[in-house]
């Protein structure tokens, strides 16, 4: 595996924002979708200039990298989804996207880092991995609570009815 | 947004087919290259003035001078180291001090033979008798071979008409049956000895032999038996009483008849000649170069032999245009033949000057039919010489027949011959034919001569088995045959041939007997060549140039009893001295660090090369190595092995030039690599090093 | 109904982003596909790879994955010396080769340029045949660098070999070097 996997997932994760926040387009800034398509077109032009710069660039470097962009991608998710619960109030949106969106690209990635890291032999420190599993963990714990809490799910139906 | 949708699809598409293609990669290879002395460098020679060493000591020129030969022709062939006579003629001695070209020296054996007379020789006789019978006085031949009889000689008390013969066989007490050999008849003689000139007759030793006569004169005679002469002793004269009165005028008996003898001894004799054919011809050198290295005597021999004859099958040859005229009041026609079938006409130039055959018998028309016939019968596959010999002015015709292993002899003979052939004209000139390809013979035929003079038998063996100049006195034409049809006589009527023929290397005759040179060392002769051959003739005379005088001679291989007149022709006679040169050593190959090397010299160019004869270039220190080789004019060798230059302080080879000599003056030029390799690897320089030879 | 009342509805710009997220994704994984058999390529040994020559002992380095090689080559001044094996080239597919001139130092105009009169590498093959020459020439201080040789086809086990022909100028000085760094493209 090449470190230009993890810019590969975050032109995917990119694109796949640039959709959903097409089809939400009422919900999120009308520009939005298109700003992840240039987010997605940066990464390909990364890719470019990474594959020209094979030789030149050390695997080091070049993990780093690519492994920024792609937290740049996982952050943008995780702000969407903070987005939509703080400043849309939209709690049930926010939950779906926590559920179907964020937590699986998140724990996807970590899955390919760890992956990753256990075949070039520890690059990453285990902490770093470990904090990243137990934060989504964490998420998925709040989200089932909130799911399955009857009074929360009250007061958010209540505020919506408002 | 659609701008932007079609800029970005366009962008997209452009990027993928970049990206999918040419997958490659690049290594790197960087060569650093740095300046450094070399460690092995070249250095001059100890041969002064030969080396020039040019910058940072990597490459060089030689320059050395090569000896040319000494060509040092004959000086004279005036001679006579031995104190004995010189035999032999020289054509042209001249020709010897230069060439080789066409112009050669013809070395020709002489007759030394001593003749002699044989019977009574005495002129003290007083009485004369006149008689009117056949006589005969006999005896036996002297022991000596190759015996010609020439003339007889008769001493008369007066003038009249005489007929003479001599004759072999029978026996000394009787006469009878004894052959005619040689006679003359109806010649006038006066008193005293008259001298007979008879056709030659090659008389065999030791062989009862007698003399026959008539005459109208008287004859001087003794009655003393001590006055016998060469003639035997025991017995006088032989009388032949019948018929009584012998005619003077016409030929003698071919036998002798019965009769008796009467004691009495008549001043009659025979000449005879003796062919010895020898040859010892001196020639010398004075101011010869005696101190060079190398001396060669070098003899130049031209080309000699027999090489073709004419093989008509069905056609013959025209004598020039047809129209030379060979009808002469004297003459001598001859020529070889071979028939493959006797028959038909050998050659002819009119209806009244032409040879044919009557069975397997040779038949002259000359002047007339049937002039002559030979006594010969002739067959096949056999070669034979034929002379035809004709005198208007002595009414003589003779044919002399000879053969592979035998000389000519008197064949048949007309002394009463009165047409003429020098009134009949052409028809047209043939040999192998005749008068217009008329009876074309099938066979071969080989050195047709034709000469205006009337030829003595002994003239005619003297060289019928050799071929000639064709600058002979009285040679007309003569036509080799030699796979052409050229005279190379003064009338230079060269023929051509019509029908079917060709050229045959089937000869009668090849080369001349051996020829051998010997070398004078100051006290006896000693041999150098037994047989010269043609072209160049070498030999080493280094043991013998010990002064500045030189003395060689020629001589023939056979020198007793010789009946045979050979030649040779000698083109150019000279010595050729000189002395190689070496050079040792002109470079110096150093090597002056601790590493080893491995050096070779290849040539890579030359420039006029031809003149150098011999030239070595070697490689040496203890032991040497021969690197490059010139031989006669090009490059024998033109890369060394490789010869080892180990490390250490100024560990040295060194290059030199032995062996050196050029045929010519001039400059050559040897442009030679001296590589000089890391060993067991391809790693080397190459050195230029030019070789200028002057 | 305007263009641009039809561009702004939805599934139309739905369609649009669809469309150009599909190039964009299509076009990399291409280069990622690329690049992962380019690695894949040298992670495993290349296929044509330098190795020693007949010559090469005490004059060649040889770097990681024998995709690098280095010279030290002596000049003497006035001759030419030949390294007839200087390096070889090994190839265990069949590929195109060139050789192509990367850089040189010290460059033109520096005065020890003139102790150099030429460096010539020549690609031979198995048989002696050669297949392309790089000749570097100085007139005065300038050199005269050659481009590429151009690429020639190398078959799958052939060892072909660089021959390298280095001369000094007559009263050059030792000790001046010049670093020539020439490429091996493989295609």
């Amino acid at each position: 595996m090449l470190p230009e996997f993890f810019a590969l997932l975050g032109i995917d994760v990119f694109l796949t924002l640039s959709l959903l926040s097409c089809l939400l387009d009422d919900r999120v800034p009308k520009a939005l979708p298109y700003i992840y398509q240039i987010a997605a077109l940066v990464g390909y032009g990364h890719l470019l200039i990474s594959k020209e710069f094979f030789v030149i660039f050390g695997e080091y470097m070049r993990f780093w990298y690519c492994f920024i962009y792609l937290l740049v991608a996982l952050s943008n998710v995780v702000a969407v989804n903070v987005y939509f619960a703080v400043a849309r109030g939209q709690w049930s949106l926010a939950k779906v996207w926590s559920g179907a969106v964020t937590f699986p690209t998140v724990v996807i990635s970590m899955f390919f880092v760890s992956n990753y890291a256990f075949v070039q032999e520890a690059t990453l420190p285990l902490l770093t991995l470990q904090v990243g599993l137990v934060v989504s963990a964490l998420i998925m714990g709040v989200s089932i609570c909130l799911l399955l809490s009857p009074e929360a799910m009250r007061n958010v139906f209540r505020r919506e009815r408002r | 947004m659609i701008w932007l949708v079609l800029t970005v699809l366009i962008l997209l598409g452009y990027s993928l087919q970049s990206v999918a293609g040419s997958v490659h990669y690049s290594m790197l290879m960087p060569a650093y290259g740095t300046v450094s002395s070399p460690s092995v460098i070249l250095e001059g020679g100890n041969c002064s003035g030969t080396s020039t060493i040019y910058t940072n000591k990597t490459s060089a020129k030689v320059n050395v001078t090569a000896p040319v030969p000494i060509y040092d022709f004959i000086d004279n062939n005036v001679s006579n180291v031995d104190s004995s006579v010189g035999k032999g003629t020289h054509s042209n001695f001249t020709a010897q001090q230069y060439g080789p070209d066409s112009i050669y020296d013809a070395l020709t054996e002489t007759n030394i033979g001593t003749g002699g007379n044989w019977g009574i020789t005495s002129s003290s006789f007083a009485s004369t008798s006149t008689h009117t019978t056949y006589r005969y006085m006999g005896g036996t031949s002297p022991n000596t071979n190759g015996m010609i009889v020439t003339r007889l000689y008769i001493r008369c008390g007066t003038t009249g008409t005489a007929a003479i013969a001599l004759y072999t066989g029978g026996t000394l007490s009787d006469p009878t049956g004894a052959t005619k050999r040689t006679e003359a008849y109806n010649v006038a003689v006066s008193a005293g000895w008259n001298t007979i000139d008879v056709p030659d007759y090659s008389w065999p030793a030791n062989t009862i032999t007698w003399i026959g006569w008539c005459h109208s004169a008287s004859i001087y005679y003794s009655t003393s038996s001590s006055d016998c002469g060469n003639f035997q002793s025991g017995q006088g004269r032989w009388n032949q009483p019948s018929p009584a009165d012998a005619d003077q005028t016409a030929p003698m008996p071919t036998n002798p008849g019965a009769g008796s003898f009467s004691n009495a001894w008549y001043a009659v004799y025979a000449e005879y000649t003796v062919l010895d054919w020898q040859l010892d011809l001196e020639g010398q050198w004075t101011g010869a170069d005696y101190d060079e290295t190398n001396e060669e005597l070098a003899i130049y021999v031209n080309k000699w032999g027999n090489t073709y004859s004419l093989d008509a099958t069905g056609g013959y040859m025209i004598i020039g245009s047809g129209t030379p005229n060979w009808g002469s009041v004297t003459g001598t026609i001859s020529f070889w033949v071979k028939w493959d079938t006797v028959g038909n006409r050998p050659w002819g130039q009119h209806d009244n000057m032409e040879t044919r055959f009557s069975g397997s018998n040779l038949v002259l028309d000359w002047g007339a039919t049937g002039s002559l016939t030979s006594s010969t019968s002739f067959t096949n596959s056999t070669w034979y010489f034929i002379a035809i010999v004709w005198n208007e002015n002595t009414d003589r015709l003779y044919l002399y027949v000879g053969d592979q292993t035998n000389r000519p002899t008197l064949d048949a003979y007309n002394n009463a011959w009165t047409s003429t052939v020098s009134t009949v004209g052409v028809t047209q000139n043939n040999f192998m034919a005749s008068r217009g390809g008329v009876n074309p013979t099938d066979g071969k035929g080989d050195d047709l001569r034709y000469w205006n003079t009337e030829r003595t038998l002994a003239q005619i063996q003297s060289d019928y088995k050799t071929e000639l100049t064709g600058s002979e006195t009285n040679l007309r034409s003569y036509f080799k045959l030699n796979n052409n049809f050229d005279d190379v006589g003064p009338n230079n009527n060269d023929g051509s041939g019509s029908g079917s023929y060709s050229f045959s290397s089937d000869v009668p005759f090849n080369a001349p007997e051996n020829i051998r040179v010997d070398v004078w060392n100051g006290s006896a002769w000693q041999n150098l060549f037994t047989d010269l051959t043609n072209g160049w003739n070498n030999v080493s005379v280094s043991s013998y140039l010990n002064s500045s005088t030189f003395t060689i001679r020629f001589k023939g291989g056979t020198e007793t009893s010789d009946i045979t007149q050979d030649s040779w022709k000698i083109d150019a006679t000279l010595l050729q001295v000189w002395t190689t040169q070496t050079y040792d050593y002109v470079l110096k190959v150093v090597n002056q660090g601790a590493g080893n090397w491995v050096v070779n010299m290849k040539v890579y160019g030359s420039s006029n090369i031809g003149r150098l004869s011999t030239l070595n270039i070697s490689l040496h220190d203890g032991t040497s190595s021969n690197q490059i080789a010139v031989s006669g004019g090009s490059i024998v060798k033109s890369e060394g092995e490789s010869y080892n230059l180990p490390g250490g302080v100024n560990s040295t080879i060194y290059i030199s030039m032995s062996n050196l000599l050029a045929t010519t003056a001039g400059t050559s030029y040897l442009y030679v690599y001296l590589k000089i390799r890391v060993p067991n690897t391809s790693t080397y320089s190459l050195y230029v090093i030019t070789f200028e030879i002057t | 109904m305007k263009l641009r009342d039809v561009s702004s509805k939805k599934p139309v710009k739905f369609l649009a982003l669809l469309l150009t997220a599909m190039f964009i994704a299509t076009a990399s994984a291409a280069v990622y596909y690329a690049m992962l058999m380019q690695s894949k390529a040298t992670v495993a040994t290349a296929p044509v790879y330098f190795s020693t020559g007949n010559d090469s002992s005490g004059i060649l380095t040889l770097g990681t994955n024998d995709t690098y090689a280095s010279l030290s080559l002596s000049a003497y001044p006035n001759v030419t010396l030949y390294y007839d094996q200087a390096v070889n080239l090994t190839a265990t597919a069949a590929k195109q080769i060139q050789l192509r001139h990367v850089s040189i130092s010290p460059g033109d105009g520096d005065p020890s340029v003139s102790n150099f009169t030429s460096v010539v590498f020549t690609l031979m093959n198995a048989t002696g045949s050669v297949k392309g020459t790089l000749t570097y020439t100085t007139s005065g201080n300038q050199w005269t660098e050659p481009t590429t040789t151009g690429y020639v086809a190398i078959g799958a086990t052939e060892e072909w070999t660089i021959k390298v022909e280095i001369k000094a100028a007559a009263g050059a000085k030792t000790g001046v070097s010049t670093t020539i760094v020439i490429a091996v493209d493989v295609k």
